[in-house]
């Protein structure tokens, strides 16, 4: 017969404190520790989480930079820009909203924003959303827009487009009223005038479409304009300008975006798009192309202001039409996680080839 | 006795596994984890310097292309303007120059030696090669336009110059250096 092995009571008893296991004290100590480092690594995880999650932010948000400075300037590989400015003809009341009568809307995209009354007290930025086939009225004006209010504008007064902006002349101590901002390039800090969010410009076309292409007329003259809606056609213009959006609020996640020390700004967050219009002929329908993502800052009611705090004016497109150099600034902001933004500023300058328009 | 003894070692080698774990397999899990997690912070930290490694790269890319538009403005300016192109554009290259032959560029290190971050490099003499200057610019050429190779200084008589424009920063990853040589026509 087989004995089982805890008959013997000795045997019982040693093998009951075996098997007593561990105290109370032993196990808070043993869950203590594990806790201790479960939590440990939680936490690394975290960490490791948070630094990757920023660091593809950040790579997103300087890729997305980039790309958009590199569409750009493929876009303006051949091109010769314009300064659209245009004096008024019949003065303008301060609650007209059907039209401004002027001397010539060539070069300006068939919607868009002007600044009237620069520098006087009856400074104002009207939009409109058409152009008058004869080039000389802005159509179904919006007044008194991006914080400007509504002034009665004199016939002979001079109007640009707010998306220019161009050095002034006078360089050394201008008057206030003659300049809209003060911008740092590489030879130093120069004047200039409007709000710098566009650029107009033509590029060389073949209206005839033939293979191999001739940009040339008759007289050997480089012929201009743009392709639109897929057709090369020299009455086409093109501009580059910056659409906003939607708003971002410094308040909303407490950050100082521009580094000026405070934390109430408000800012527009918005794209660069390429339009492409039929100057004399407004029933063609524009073409629209959006460069790149909607992440591109500028502060409300300030475009081209200083988004990096240095001081200086920041205009998306500084366009010097002496040397020829279109400056490009770019503030893109980005996120590292779901409550840190970032921004990062990309610049380039490009040299269009090709000599201004007149 | 004998098997009292054995009893016990059967329920202290049963009672043991069901006991816990014992320090040394403790010790291996626990080494095992932070292996790991070392491995998952080296990477993530890799993935980091990788990141600044490519923001370096492009900062510097966009200084060197912005520069070398600004040189290609300068020289059509002097060309419009000027009778000497190549000696006008010389100048304005030179240590005390308009645009000069050094330029700093926003976030990098000057790296050790050198004066500062970019240099422009007018390449003056037609009878050095591409090997010679490191760059990819059909060197030797006749600069001059007299149908010689053989000119040692081309200022005030070239027609067409070679520019090498430099980036040299101490970075995240040591030493870098991108170049970008191109030509200028004065004619």
């Amino acid at each position: 017969m087989k004995r089982h092995p805890f008959t013997s009571t000795r045997a019982l008893t040693l093998a009951s404190r075996v098997r007593q296991g561990t105290t109370i004290l032993e196990l808070i100590l043993s869950f203590g520790i594990l806790t201790t480092i479960l939590l440990a690594v939680f936490g690394v995880i975290q960490r490791d989480t948070q630094l990757a999650h920023s660091t593809l932010g950040i790579s997103v948000a300087e890729m997305k930079a980039q790309q958009i400075l590199r569409e750009i300037e493929t876009h303006l590989a051949n091109a010769r820009g314009a300064n659209p400015r245009a004096s008024i003809t019949a003065e303008l009341g301060s609650s007209e909203s059907g039209e401004i009568e002027v001397d010539m809307t060539l070069g300006f995209p068939d919607e868009g924003i002007l600044l009237l009354g620069r520098g006087t007290g009856s400074e104002e930025r009207v939009s409109y959303s058409d152009l008058d086939a004869t080039q000389d009225h802005f159509l179904n004006l919006l007044r008194g827009q991006q914080c400007t209010d509504a002034a009665t504008h004199a016939a002979g007064e001079e109007l640009i487009w707010a998306g220019l902006a161009e050095p002034i002349e006078l360089q050394e101590n201008p008057p206030p009223s003659t300049w809209d901002g003060q911008a740092l390039e590489s030879g130093g800090p120069i004047f200039y005038r409007g709000d710098g969010s566009g650029f107009s410009f033509r590029v060389p076309v073949d209206p005839t479409d033939s293979i191999p292409p001739n940009y040339l007329d008759g007289d050997d003259e480089l012929q201009w304009g743009h392709e639109l809606n897929g057709t090369p056609s020299i009455e086409a213009w093109a501009c580059l300008h910056y659409v906003p959006r939607f708003t971002y609020l410094e308040s909303a996640s407490g950050d100082d975006l521009n580094n000026d020390g405070d934390t109430v700004d408000v800012f527009e967050v918005g794209q660069i798009r390429r339009r492409i219009w039929d100057a004399t002929d407004p029933t063609v329908p524009p073409a629209d192309l959006g460069l790149g993502p909607t992440n591109i800052l500028q502060e409300q009611c300030n475009w081209g202001g200083d988004l990096d705090g240095d001081g200086f004016n920041d205009p998306i497109f500084l366009w010097d039409r002496d040397s020829r150099q279109l400056h490009i600034r770019l503030f893109i902001l980005g996120r590292s996680n779901s409550d840190v933004p970032i921004v990062r500023e990309v610049q380039s300058l490009v040299f269009l080839r090709n000599e201004p328009e007149n | 006795m004998r098997r009292e003894s054995r009893t016990l070692r059967r329920v202290r080698s049963g009672g043991g596994s069901r006991g816990g774990f014992t320090l040394v397999e403790i010790g291996l899990a626990m080494t095992i984890l932070m292996v790991a997690l070392m491995a998952m912070s080296a990477s993530t930290l890799q993935t980091h310097s990788l990141r600044r490694q490519n923001r370096e790269r492009a900062v510097a890319q966009n200084a060197v292309r912005l520069i070398s538009e600004q040189i290609h403005s300068i020289s059509d300016r002097i060309r419009r303007e000027e009778t000497n192109w190549s000696q006008e554009l010389v100048a304005e290259l030179s240590a005390g120059g308009g645009l000069g032959n050094t330029f700093a560029i926003e976030g990098l290190t000057t790296a050790p030696g050198e004066v500062s971050v970019g240099t422009i490099t007018v390449i003056l003499d037609e009878t050095l090669t591409d090997a010679d200057l490191n760059a990819e610019l059909g060197m030797p050429r006749d600069l001059d336009g007299d149908g010689a190779v053989s000119n040692g200084d081309v200022t005030g008589t070239a027609t067409v110059l070679p520019i090498v424009v430099t980036a040299r920063w101490t970075g995240v990853s040591g030493d870098v250096r991108i170049r970008h040589p191109f030509y200028v026509i004065g004619y």
